[in-house]
């Protein structure tokens, strides 16, 4: 099996961050880098990272701590509010889905005692009633959902 | 019946059950800042080099830092917080780069998302161009292991604690990753090796 690493790898690595590769290299480690494969690998790819390195250092123009700091902060209560509420809305979808199923029962129990042909023909003669009704109805579906839907 | 004065900590203990809700930081203020200054730009230069977007190296580091300080992990040393922070943006860094797939030339220079078109400096913008293309040839994790080895100048050990390896697969991976781009680079690597 070939070899992946070498003893000198971190000298090399050394050399590179200390500015002594590839003129300053005391000889020994210069004879060993020209001979050995994984050594002079490093030495390429390091000597240009560490370029890369600093000019991205160079480029990094990062947000004050503080800043980072708040929009977490405040994320973070946001998060516990969505948590909080989870259950909440659960109830009240559970309650609404009860709330439409006792009125479908109602309906269709009072479907089966009423004689809904004569109740068709007396709202037919007398539409005022009909209009009195839906009147009502708009009238009060705003109020409802206002109490419903406002915090206090 | 005699009273006594409550001590301090106690009084610590009867703070507000809030403090223990899920919407809490696990780091107090004046710690964060002072690791946030010590880490802040290498990560976004991290950042910013495997995603090539500043914009986005913005974004991911407010992310990274938020899900740092919400993760319920108790760290050792400084170190381990550190390649803690790393871990994430590299997790990060991965999970963009699998939703949006980088294409595998990059564009020419001067071409929108190009990486390098926001700071041309005349050689040193070539070599990176020749870099560019010869990353998107490698592996996430293997450009992951280059930058943290030979940019950021971590040992094994922190390599393998930042990408969750065991050390001697962090050297393999290394000598494979340094082969690879020794190899796509060829004679630039050569003569940039003789620039140097």
């Amino acid at each position: 099996m070939s070899r992946i690493e070498c003893k000198y790898e971190a000298d090399i690595l050394d050399a590179v961050a200390s500015g002594r590769w590839p003129d300053r290299l005391d000889r020994e480690l210069r004879d060993h880098a020209s001979s050995c494969g994984i050594c002079s690998e490093v030495a390429m790819v390091s000597a240009l990272y560490r370029d890369e390195y600093a000019s991205a250092m160079e480029q990094a123009h990062v947000p004050s701590a503080g800043l980072v700091w708040w929009k977490s902060e405040l994320r973070a209560r946001r998060e516990a509010v969505r948590v909080a509420s989870r259950p909440i809305t659960l109830v009240a979808g559970i309650a609404g889905t009860c709330v439409v199923a006792v009125l479908v029962a109602v309906l269709m129990g009072l479907s089966s005692q009423v004689n809904l042909a004569a109740v068709s023909a007396f709202v037919l003669s007398q539409p005022m009633v009909l209009w009195l009704v839906l009147a009502v109805i708009l009238a009060v579906t705003p109020i409802a959902l206002y109490f419903v839907y406002s915090d206090e | 019946m005699t009273m006594r004065d409550i001590t301090l900590s106690e009084l610590v203990l009867l703070r507000p059950r809030t403090e223990d809700t899920d919407d809490t930081l696990q780091m107090d203020q004046d710690s964060f800042g002072a690791f946030y200054e010590r880490t802040a730009r290498p990560v976004w230069a991290y950042l910013w080099r495997r995603t090539g977007d500043r914009h986005l190296a913005d974004d991911l580091l407010q992310e990274s830092y938020y899900r740092f300080l919400r993760a319920r992990v108790s760290h050792e040393s400084e170190t381990h917080r550190r390649n803690y922070l790393f871990r994430i943006a590299a997790n990060l860094v991965n999970d963009n780069h699998r939703k949006h797939p980088a294409p595998l030339e990059l564009p020419d220079e001067g071409k929108p998302g190009h990486p390098v078109s926001e700071s041309s400096m005349g050689l040193q913008s070539q070599r990176r161009t020749d870099l560019d293309r010869a990353l998107v040839h490698l592996s996430s994790r293997q450009q992951d292991a280059l930058w943290l080895a030979y940019g950021e100048g971590s040992s094994h050990q922190e390599i393998a604690d930042t990408l969750g390896l065991k050390v001697g697969s962090v050297k393999l991976l290394l000598f494979r990753a340094r082969r690879k781009l020794v190899k796509l680079m060829g004679g630039r690597m050569v003569e940039m090796k003789g620039k140097s």
